[in-house]
């Protein structure tokens, strides 16, 4: 009681004589961030209680078996990245950040900048690592693979690397290791963060050991609608960059739907030209070209979706004659409006094949998405059109169902003579409608929620299609808290099913839908929330406890924001 | 005639192009938001032929905050010109309007004097508008107001009344008549203690309240997570409690931010929550807060609410509330006094606590509250100059006696009854309940807001005169600088329609129309407004 009293009667003596008590700790977050942790977790870690001070302005990163220019351009970036690092706290006033993101985010970063040497005095325990006393500046990047100009990301890309720090058979030496580019990404990734910002002794740290890491799974994907709303090129780009800084390897882009046309096709110029928003929301042949660079210089794959035979309806702003005209039962007349892309004409499936020509050709990927989901909104219009009715008679089938099946089954043969011969995944609706697909089909599963799609996985897998996970990771649907948990938490193999058919389990994607998402809150909205299910794609099966993974989680969405992106709070409330 | 006829043709953004997309609600041009209480909106339209040139003639009283705000709307309406691409179309529904003239100034007509006003709960703000297209007054727009925050809502409504047809060209609708809002209290309430923001940050928030016609800034300051307000008298709260060395608000920023609300007539209320929601005033100040005990008899190492056992602890929050006034213009401070429950526990497990509950003869924690509450209440009636606060409901609840001018903000469920057992204690009011922002849930969820009427709790229309406005609450759990304005915007626009328009505005189809033309011109305006109605495009 009377030191309480003594303490309260100092400071009120402080108040009176304007001098100063010293402050004994810094505010209450709730959750206290990590230091060094990279994410996704790794999948083999050693790390020691040793680290190095560095100067991150001041790494170099010496390629000393092969190298070619994308590698050296990835060295580039990650350079930049580090000096940024090094800017944002003071250590070296380096250039002013560079940035795709827009004016107000690079202000932030500048801000950030300016806050030199900002005294945290963290609750928490500091870290009780030991230094190691010499600076160590060098990096090796020993990649045993050629790289050749220009090589695509692909479905079986080799991904793995290793990362030694002064470990004993090298001692005093850093150094990446991988076999082929797209493991040097992702090993130069995980240095990065391996360095952070010691509040205790205000310098930067490069932590110490060894990691041997390597991808759960090969498909790690995120999906953007650019049709409910018109996301800007800036914003798809600085996706990107956040699917890179989070290992994600597939940009799954669902160009087109119901509302906007924005994809600018050499083939039929009036899809965009009529089927736009507005005449300057459109994706021209250079923004997807500058995409698909953009993406590939980050190890990440473009797969395009081109949905038919639903979802649709932009489509006939452009083109006559290729929806469904929907008849009035009782008049007996057209309605004026239009449904699923009109499956009883030959020049639909010829329009279809062109545009698809042009798409597989434009995007290098091996895999084009189909769609192929919620037909069945467009089965009363199929059923109310006369043409269809007589088509319907003509082969004998007498059911909304059995169009789609027939015209599914039609699309998938024309893409399998495709000129690219691309593989191609359709959402789950087309096997859930007993369309017989091709078993290299891959299958898409969206339906079910958290808790609804391991059967569907379960029955996919045993039909003996490879699947993609997206049910329990649609980040567009929002919800008060910390949600990230759920997402985290959702394991893709927790369904009935054998060995063999897990191993059809290709991977997984989150998939933000933008009903209400535009460049306004794209980013804030899709991160954090999308790292939790880069870890559980990336990361081994048993990294799955949420709680443990929280401090690293709010390092890493500090560790997002310090990099220059509007990436919202993940675990109440604290500070970065 | 010719030309009148090019003119309507080039308004109504007809051209061969014909389509663009399907957006799920098509927008207005030219209504304002929020929808102006007695404003005639005619289906004529003015071309405003070189906006960045638009002459503004101050006709009647002036002062430099006119000036400022004539200065700030010309830039507006130059921005609203500015070529951006835009719809290949008139929007579907919207009406073509005929352009009968042009817009050849502004007149702007203050009826009293202005010398550095600071607005104050029940200024006047309403104001009158004639926008002519025809008569005597053609080419015309004449905006009278008898004071400044009159004028302020009335620039605002002209340059809502504003639209772009995507040709390059800028229009004004034709308008006559008058406007004013249906409560004094419209405020936005902002947590700077569980995420700090920038000044930027809520200077932005403070520019769209103005679009938006709010008046209050309620400024949640400090709270348990972090203490950014620099006290000049108590400068260790901040130094002990904020979240960094430059996670604060010095007095300059403070300052600067009053004056930057007071420009768009916006009051800035702070508040200073106590007993509970303390914990990072003990950092700087120990002995402020109670220390717990743990069931072994020693100090936990935890603390509680503010120790009401300890003299000092009076003496301080004297001071502190004194230098509040001081620098907070306001006639009203926010005391808190919310979720004290809390710590209970911590009060009973103080032996201290437990002695002076004794010699006081009290036995329970909520006699502790109303002990702290009352000695709260009476040492800021002992505040030099007219102090007068608004407090949480739970202060009334535990039957803490408040000064009768006393405002209650009432923000737990079932507010109805609350509404209802404030009202007829005779108690002004004002509600938060239905409007805290932070919680969100998937879809359209402004309709919910915008359908609640706060005075559906079935009070006599005496009790209806006792509900002064409303706040939407934004908490900051989960929200900092890098989402604020996308969540915040349009949802709080939905509440600002119903605290400024008439009683029995209703949502309609049209409500979804304006709404989606309005989070356009705040997306054009330059703030960061999420979409409000499903797929479309600005």
């Amino acid at each position: 009681m009377a030191s309480t009293v003594s303490s309260l009667q100092l400071a009120l003596i402080a108040a009176v004589c304007s001098c100063h008590l010293v402050p004994t700790e810094a505010g209450f977050p709730w959750v206290e961030p990590t230091e060094g942790e990279p994410w996704p977790a790794p999948q083999q870690a050693d790390m020691y209680p040793s680290f190095y001070f560095v100067n991150p302005a001041k790494i170099r990163f010496r390629t000393t078996r092969h190298s070619c220019a994308d590698l050296e351009d990835a060295i580039g970036r990650t350079l930049q990245t580090l000096r940024d690092l090094a800017a944002s706290h003071g250590v070296r006033a380096g250039r002013r950040p560079r940035s795709v993101v827009s004016g107000s985010l690079r202000e932030r970063r500048t801000r950030v900048a300016a806050s030199a040497n900002r005294r945290r005095s963290r609750k928490r325990g500091e870290s009780r690592r030991a230094s190691s006393p010499r600076l160590h500046h060098d990096v090796e990047v020993w990649m045993d693979g050629m790289c050749d100009e220009k090589m695509m990301p692909s479905a079986t890309m080799d991904e793995q690397y290793s990362i030694k720090i002064n470990v004993p058979d090298s001692p005093g030496r850093a150094q990446i290791i991988s076999d082929s580019l797209w493991g040097a990404y992702r090993g130069l990734e995980t240095f990065t963060q391996l360095i952070y910002f010691s509040e205790k002794h205000g310098q930067f740290h490069l932590r110490q050991g060894i990691i041997r890491d390597f991808p759960r799974y090969a498909h790690r994907g995120l999906m953007l609608d650019t049709s409910r709303h018109f996301l800007s090129v800036s914003s798809i780009k600085a996706t990107l960059e956040l699917m890179a800084f989070n290992k994600f390897n597939v940009f799954h882009w669902h160009l087109v739907d119901d509302p906007s046309f924005p994809f600018v096709s050499v083939t039929f110029p009036n899809l965009s030209g009529k089927g736009a928003y507005r005449p300057d929301m459109v994706y021209t042949l250079d923004d997807v070209a500058d995409i698909i660079e953009f993406a590939r210089r980050r190890g990440i794959r473009v797969v395009p979706e081109v949905d038919t035979p639903g979802h649709v309806r932009s489509w006939g702003a452009g083109a006559d004659n290729l929806l469904t005209v929907c008849y009035n039962e009782t008049t007996g007349q057209p309605d004026g409006t239009f449904g699923p892309l009109d499956p009883t004409k030959g020049s639909t499936y010829r329009f279809v094949r062109r545009l698809l020509e042009e798409v597989t050709t434009r995007f290098p990927d091996k895999y084009i998405h189909l769609g192929g989901d919620e037909v069945f909104f467009g089965f009363p219009c199929w059923l109310s059109n006369p043409d269809v009715q007589a088509w319907m008679e003509k082969l004998n089938i007498s059911t909304a169902e059995e169009v789609e099946k027939a015209y599914m089954q039609r699309l998938l043969r024309l893409v399998k003579r495709l000129p690219a011969k691309p593989e191609y995944v359709i959402w789950q609706d087309v096997v859930d409608n007993n369309i017989t697909v091709q078993p290299d089909t891959i299958v898409h599963v969206w339906k079910g929620g958290a808790d609804g799609w391991q059967q569907e996985a379960d029955k996919v897998t045993s039909l003996g299609h490879r699947t993609i996970i997206s049910s329990c990771w649609y980040l567009n649907y929002i919800n008060y808290g910390v949600d990230w948990p759920q997402y985290y938490e959702c394991e893709p193999e927790d369904f009935n099913g054998t060995l063999v058919q897990k191993s059809l389990l290709l991977g997984g994607e989150a998939c933000m839908w933008g009903e209400f998402v535009d460049d306004t809150n794209l980013i804030s909205r899709t991160w954090p929330r999308a790292a939790a299910v880069a870890e559980r794609l990336w990361s081994a099966k048993e990294v799955s406890d949420a709680e443990v993974a929280r401090p690293r989680m709010e390092e890493h969405r500090c560790r997002l924001l310090r990099r220059g992106y509007a990436v919202e709070p993940a675990n109440g409330p604290g500070f970065c | 005639m010719l030309r009148h006829w090019l003119l309507t043709s080039v308004a109504a953004g007809l051209c061969s192009c014909g389509w663009a997309g399907f957006p799920a609600v098509e927008p207005t041009q030219g209504e304002p938001w929020p929808a102006p209480s007695d404003l005639q909106l005619g289906d004529t339209a003015l071309l405003i032929p070189m906006p960045d040139q638009l002459e503004f003639r101050v006709t009647g009283h002036s002062c430099d905050s006119l000036t400022a705000a004539i200065s700030r709307y010309q830039a507006i309406v130059a921005g609203l010109a500015a070529p951006r691409p835009g719809r290949r179309r008139r929007p579907t529904g919207t009406p073509a309007r005929r352009v009968s003239a042009e817009l050849a100034r502004v007149d702007v007509n203050l009826t009293t004097e202005c010398s550095m006003p600071y607005p104050e709960f029940g200024m006047d703000e309403s104001y009158r508008l004639e926008v002519a297209s025809s008569g005597a007054t053609s080419g015309l727009a004449a905006l009278t107001a008898d004071t400044l925050w009159g004028v302020l809502r009335g620039l605002e409504t002209l340059v809502q009344l504003m639209y772009a047809n995507g040709v390059g060209g800028l229009y004004v609708r034709e308008a006559s008549g008058s406007d004013g809002p249906r409560y004094s209290h419209r405020g936005i309430l902002l947590d700077t203690a569980r995420h700090f923001y920038p000044v930027t940050a809520i200077k932005d928030m403070l520019d769209v309240m103005a679009i938006n016609k709010f008046n209050v800034f309620h400024w949640h300051i400090v709270d348990d997570q972090s203490f950014p307000f620099v006290s000049e008298t108590f400068p260790a709260l901040a130094e002990g409690g904020a979240y960094a060395e430059d996670m604060v608000y010095s007095q300059q920023q403070v300052q600067d931010i009053i004056e930057f609300a007071r420009l768009r007539g916006i009051r800035v209320i702070p508040e200073f929550d106590t007993p509970g929601h303390t914990r990072s005033w003990g950092v700087g100040l120990p002995g402020f807060t109670t220390a717990c005990y743990g069931a072994d008899g020693q100090p936990d190492g935890s603390t509680g609410p503010v120790d009401p056992s300890n003299e000092d602890v009076y003496t301080m929050l004297s001071i502190f509330l004194t230098e509040i006034s001081e620098r907070f213009p306001d006639n009203y401070i926010h005391l808190g006094g919310d979720e004290v429950r809390f710590g209970f526990d911590c009060w009973l497990s103080n032996p201290q606590i437990v002695a002076w509950m004794q010699s006081l003869n009290i036995t329970t924690p909520e006699e502790v509250e109303n002990v702290f509450f009352q000695r709260l209440l009476d040492l800021v009636a002992d505040i030099p100059g007219d102090v007068q606060y608004v407090v949480w409901q739970d202060a009334v609840d535990n039957n803490v006696t408040v000064r009768p001018d006393t405002i209650v903000e009432v923000w737990k469920g079932g507010w109805q009854v609350e509404m209802d057992k404030l009202t007829a204690q005779d108690l002004r009011v004002i509600l938060s309940s239905p409007w805290y922002l932070d919680y969100i849930s998937y879809g359209s969820d402004w309709h919910t807001y915008y359908d609640t009427e706060p005075e559906s709790f079935g009070g006599s229309a005496q009790q209806n005169a006792l509900v002064i406005g409303g706040e939407a609450c934004m908490w900051s759990e989960l929200v900092d600088e890098t989402n604020l304005m996308a969540r915040l915007w349009p949802r709080a626009s939905a509440v600002a329609e119903r605290l400024w328009s008439p009683k029995g505005t209703v949502r309609t189809d049209f409500t979804a129309s304006r709404m989606e033309e309005h989070r356009c011109r705040m997306v054009k305006r330059g703030y960061k407004a999420q979409p409000a109605n499903g797929p479309g495009f600005c």
